[in-house]
């Protein structure tokens, strides 16, 4: 028979099993449980009362506001079903930007992923790895992100439409450098350069602190193991031991995916080369062009749409990242 | 430690909490006897305006008038009326003042246009030049005027008239007895080197000097004029354009301010299909024969957007995307929209005064008449600080270049003849109702002071601009003024050869933009593909880079096109707001 | 074939320094614009017209001195015209950024707790709703939020939108990273204060906040400097006030209007700029040790 003994207790295993048996039954209403739960309510109203206003009842008025149809004011004029629906849809069929918008979407994400993710996670093994310099280089990434980013955004535009052409006329003599923010051959690709350049500055914190969290001992037994210390032990320790990060600003990135508009907001208001157009910047150009409120049904309708598309494909990826993803196990 | 840091934390926080909401601004008024006026601080600045103060000041010496110098806007004026914070008269670069007009908001100001200033029988009516169309749109329903005229500013290409002499892009007068006849009875006197006609001397006024080339007589057929030399045909003006763009660059107009270009749009148009033309465009009463027509079209409102089929539209949409639209030939801060419209014009004069990297020569300038008096204490000052030669404020003979003749043009005359020019503001004095009949009455009188002949010539001869009254200017005003300065004003009175047409006041022939949604925005909406864009040139520029080939291939007939496809979809709209139809 | 190749040692140290080479390159790429709109501020507005890039040849401090009268914006409200001055500006901004940051981490901060350290019924029913609004991208609602602030007196108030700033606040990365940090501090501090009387409240704000303090503080800051730079959000709900980085984005904005040069306001950026890099410069290791997000798992 097996015995635990504990605390100078005596009992059978099956006597402990039946115990925490009795212990997983509902706790009574008791005057302890009803305070905890007081207390664990009275914190909880006020944050769950804004999730109620500022979440469902929003969302809830964006859903319902869809089926109407609204005069310039606001008012309610009547009920009109799928309409709006079918408007949104029927505007992005007739409007050729929708294929170079989607697919403009699409390469901001896979550059801000391929590029920017990959480049991130080495550069924070290194910051992690605390190279020479990696202080200075700390303070400096997060600059922009302690800048106001509408100030970074300005002085780069101006920095690359007037100074950039002067530098190259000046230092080399080259006197037809483009503007590569007007220039529609050269737009899109300063649009991802500049998101995927400016990615990098929570990044260099945050990846580097996870790295911090790993326990010694496992890149000890990777070297062990005998794992270089580098970009192997980068790939083979470092990285299945910050997944859960990674899979955090992924999931949270591709959820952002359809609504990016990336600086194209800040370098030309509406005015963007369509070129250069994102899913997100069209729907910004379509509700910026709307000065009242009788285009909120039909932009309500059309954010449905997109929301229906992402939300499914949001979490799939999110099961097969925790599904096919590396184990953490120490 | 920590309950000095608690105190100058709550305390730094109070003093925060005080400053963090700002400071309210109320014109207080002391003792009763202040008369507050605001004067739109734009181009011509506020100066001009002492002397008037110092005139009504002295007449009525228990009164003190103060200036405040804003560039406030329309919204602004209405937002301060309705907080019942107004100042006691607005003098504005704009005449947008309907709403208030109809909210009863504003006084009428007929007793001023009978008042008598200038100690002769004239009334402030008999001074007011186009005093009709004035009655048409600061009226309420026909009755009483509600707003005063106060500056009327041209916009169009400016030049610097020594360096194309220098350049030699200007024609220069023949050496025949046709020529030499006309310069005798204008009473020139001249001498010949070879095929040139030199300047000598002239009984009347003109703006050589001896020694100078004579140039060609300008479409107004006299010599020593505004317009001397300039190209008059399209050809004329191509070749012009060639040279530039050979030199350096051919147009520079503020990347911030695209709106000027849509200036020479409106007087591209004008020019081209007339001013009659121009008034049922901005009224959408009469008649016009469209392009391919055999006989002309009877408009009227209910379906007033055909109007913008008019041929004159699609050759000021071709007029923009040639001259201004070349980006190969236009200055870089064309595209910049970062780019003030000061710092273009501290380009435009560095350009020719000081050439480099980023200031390369440009020859046309997109700016208004008040651009030299705006520069005046910022680049000018600069490079007289900076000891270059020759370009002081007033040392340079800036003009305006008239547009060319495009064939099959109305022109000023109707015939063809002449030139069209579109003002880019029309500004207003309004005064809002006023309680205190007091204070009312000396605002409107002061008001009267700034339309004495004497302050009329004084803002023209300090700023360079011009007011819709009759006045002259004396010798020595004259001779104090800029060369531009003293161009506009013998460009803006030759009124045989030069019509101005002026968008944001004609607009006003019909109630459209202030009862209906259309609201004061511009005229020029065109509808590229799903989106409508405010601007002819964004409108060029969205069209020649659009992925649809049907819509890059021709950008200019999809942009003119554009326009008539947004009002024609709105046009039922403001229709049923004006309950017509 | 490329791991073979990350373990060869040669290839290994190469592949290093290179990684080490371009990281310096981009840090570099960053200072290069900032650079540029240092020695601009410094730069005679005539210098910059003719060459936008050069170095100044006559450094002036000048541009500082005349931007800073520019540095003021006057809104009209319900009040009246109101002026807002460079120091009127800095007043709202620490109102704004002060009071979003502690009252959206405060409430965040004590959600945490409890969803970590309390059993209750619905807690996974609250974290699972967190996730979902975490990831499921919401889009288009920006008119019905324009409906219902406007309905419930928020827009254009200050004070109620400090008060309403939390959103949902058990959803986010700072909710996570508290979540993280709380599930790794022993319950027994809590269970030793309970043996001794202390109620539920006493525990929570005299033990395990407390503990949390080095946290709070590096999120409050990082939450403050963002906030310190919003300027939507005065665009969007609060017209009546301007923070700095509202009134330089009017300021840019209108900067024509003054007569102001890219100069004067490359100067009247940096202005707005230095609370902002001093605060960051001193608190500069405490927000970047305490800053970890943990995985989405739920």
């Amino acid at each position: 028979m097996n015995m635990i003994i504990e605390n100078d207790k005596t009992e059978t295993l099956t006597e402990r099993s039946a115990g925490l048996k009795i212990q997983k039954k509902r706790p009574k209403l008791t005057k302890k449980v009803l305070i905890k739960y007081g207390f664990v309510w009275s914190i909880l109203a006020y944050p769950v009362l804004l999730f109620l206003v500022f979440f469902v009842y929003v969302n809830f008025n964006s859903i319902i506001m869809a089926f109407q149809e609204r005069s310039f004011t606001g008012e309610v004029i009547g009920w009109v079903g799928l309409k709006n629906f079918g408007d949104f849809i029927k505007n992005i069929a007739d409007s050729p930007l929708l294929s170079i918008s989607l697919k403009n979407s699409f390469i901001l994400y896979l550059a801000g992923l391929l590029i920017g993710m990959t480049f991130q996670i080495i550069f924070s093994y290194f910051l992690f790895r605390k190279f020479w310099g990696s202080t200075v280089v700390r303070f400096i990434v997060m600059l922009p992100a302690i800048i106001s980013e509408f100030i970074v955004c300005l002085v780069f535009k101006k920095f690359v439409e007037g100074a950039l052409p002067t530098m190259f006329e000046t230092l080399f003599g080259w006197k037809s450098f483009p503007n590569l923010i007007s220039d529609t051959n050269y737009t899109f690709g300063t649009v991802v350069f500049y998101s995927v350049w400016m990615s990098f500055t929570t990044s260099l914190v945050m990846y580097p602190n996870a790295m911090n969290q790993i326990p010694d001992e496992v890149l000890e037994s990777g070297r062990i193991d005998g794992i270089q210390m580098g970009l192997q032990e980068l790939f083979y320790m470092v990285l299945p031991q910050i997944f859960p990060t990674i899979t955090t600003f992924l999931i949270t990135g591709f959820s952002s995916l359809l609504t990016s508009t990336g600086p194209l907001v800040a370098f030309f208001m509406i005015n963007a080369p369509q070129q250069a157009f994102t899913m997100g910047y069209y729907y910004y150009v379509e509700v910026a062009g709307s000065q009242s409120q009788i285009l909120y049904p039909y932009l309500a309708a059309g954010g449905l749409l997109m929301t229906a598309i992402m939300a499914p494909l949001t979490f799939l990826l999110k099961w097969a990242l925790e599904r096919f993803g590396p184990s953490q196990d120490h | 430690m920590k309950k000095i840091i608690s105190v100058l934390s709550v305390l730094l926080g109070s003093l925060f909490f005080i400053t963090g909401c700002g400071q309210l601004i109320n014109p207080a008024r002391k003792d009763g006897k202040e008369i507050l006026i605001s004067v739109y601080n734009g181009g011509f600045g506020v100066d001009w305006i002492d002397p008037v103060i110092a005139d009504f000041e002295a007449d009525y010496p228990e009164y003190t008038v103060e200036i405040e110098d804003r560039k406030r806007t329309v919204e602004e004026i209405s937002n301060l009326i309705a907080l019942g914070q107004q100042a006691d008269a607005y003098i504005s670069c704009v005449a947008d003042f309907h709403q208030e007009i109809y909210k009863g908001n504003l006084e009428d100001l007929s007793d001023i246009l009978e008042m008598k200033v200038d100690g002769d029988d004239r009334t402030i009516a008999s001074k007011v030049t186009n005093l009709d169309l004035w009655k048409k749109v600061a009226s309420k329903d026909g009755e009483g005027i509600y707003m005063l005229p106060y500056e009327d500013s041209v916009l169009g290409f400016i030049y610097d008239h020594g360096k194309f002499v220098e350049m030699g892009l200007l024609y220069k007068a023949t050496n025949d007895s046709a020529t030499k006849t006309a310069l005798k009875n204008q009473k020139i006197t001249f001498t010949e080197s070879g095929t040139e006609l030199i300047f000598k001397s002239s009984e009347n006024r003109t703006n050589y000097k001896e020694g100078d080339v004579i140039l060609r007589a300008g479409k107004d057929g006299k010599y020593g004029t505004y317009d001397d030399g300039q190209p008059i045909t399209i050809d004329e003006w191509n070749k012009m354009f060639s040279l530039l763009d050979a030199y350096g660059n051919t147009v520079i107009y503020s990347g911030q301010v695209l709106d000027y270009t849509t200036d020479i749009f409106n007087g591209i148009f004008a020019q081209y299909d007339g001013v009659d033309a121009w008034n049922t465009f901005f009224s959408y009463s009469g008649s016009y024969q469209f392009e391919g027509d055999s006989a002309p079209t009877t408009i009227s409102m209910q379906d007033g957007y055909k109007v913008f089929g008019m041929t004159g539209i699609k050759k000021a949409t071709e007029f923009l995307q040639t001259y201004l639209n070349n980006k190969q030939a236009i200055h870089d801060v064309t595209d910049e929209s970062s780019v003030s419209h000061t710092e273009t014009q501290a380009k435009f004069v560095l350009g020719t005064a000081k050439p480099s990297t980023d200031a390369p020569f440009v020859g046309l300038l997109v700016d208004g008449v008040w651009w030299e008096n705006e520069s005046r204490k910022l680049i000018f000052k600069d490079l007289e600080a900076s000891n270059v030669k020759g370009f002081s404020y007033g040392e340079r003979d800036y003009r305006f270049m008239l547009y060319p003749e495009i064939p099959g043009q109305k022109g000023a005359d109707g015939k063809g003849n002449g030139s069209v020019v579109a003002s880019r503001t029309a500004g207003s004095f309004i005064v809002p109702k006023n309680k205190n009949a007091d204070i009312l009455e000396k605002t409107k009188i002061f008001l009267s002071y700034t339309l004495k002949d004497e302050h009329l010539s004084n803002f023209t001869a300090l700023t360079g601009g011009i007011q819709p009254y009759n006045y002259t200017l004396t010798d020595e005003q004259l001779n104090s003024m800029t060369p531009f300065a003293r161009n506009y004003w013998e460009m803006y009175h030759d009124t045989e050869n030069i019509k101005i047409v002026r968008p944001l006041l004609d607009r006003y022939l019909s109630p459209l933009p202030y009862k209906t949604s259309k609201g004061n925005a511009v005229n020029w909406y065109s509808k590229i593909g799903a989106v409508s864009y405010n601007m002819p040139l964004s409108a060029l520029r969205i069209a020649e880079t659009s992925l649809d080939p049907a819509i890059s291939a021709d950008p200019v007939m999809t942009v003119f096109k554009g326009f008539e496809e947004h009002f024609k979809k709105n046009w039922p709209t403001y229709m049923n707001e004006l309950k017509i139809g | 074939m490329l791991l073979r190749l990350l373990g060869n040692k040669v290839m290994s140290v190469c592949l290093k320094y290179i990684s080490i080479a371009l990281l310096f390159i981009f840090t570099f790429s960053l200072l290069i614009p900032l650079i540029w709109m240092i020695y601009t501020a410094m730069k005679p507005s005539l210098e910059y017209f003719e060459n936008s890039f050069r170095l100044p040849q006559n450094w002036t401090f000048s541009n500082f001195l005349t931007v800073l009268p520019m540095l003021q914006i006057r809104i009209l409200t319900d009040r009246g015209e109101v002026l807002f001055r460079v120091w009127d500006m800095l007043g709202t901004s620490v109102i704004w950024a002060a009071g979003n940051a502690f009252v959206s981490q405060f409430f965040t901060l004590i959600t945490a707790y409890v969803i970590a350290k309390y059993k209750f019924i619905g807690k996974n029913v609250i974290y699972m709703i967190g996730i979902f609004v975490m990831i499921v991208p919401i889009i288009g609602a920006l008119p019905s939020q324009m409906v219902v602030k406007k309905a419930l007196g928020i827009y254009d108030s200050m004070f109620m939108h400090i008060i309403t700033s939390p959103g949902v606040c058990f959803s986010g990365l700072w909710f996570l990273l508290y979540y993280a940090a709380f599930q790794g501090v022993p319950w027994e501090y809590a269970e030793a204060a309970f043996i001794d009387g202390a109620g539920h409240y006493k525990v929570m704000f005299k033990i395990m906040l407390p503990m949390m303090i080095p946290t709070f503080s590096a999120i409050f800051l990082l939450g403050f400097l963002g906030t310190w730079n919003d300027y939507n959000s005065f665009i969007m709900w609060l017209p009546s006030y301007a923070n700095l980085a509202y009134g330089m984005y009017l300021f840019q904005l209108d900067a024509s209007n003054y007569g102001a040069s890219m100069p004067q306001i490359m100067a009247g950026f940096i202005i707005c700029m230095i609370p902002t890099v001093i605060l960051y410069v001193s608190s500069q290791k405490l927000i970047t040790s305490k800053l970890m997000v943990g995985g989405l798992k739920g």
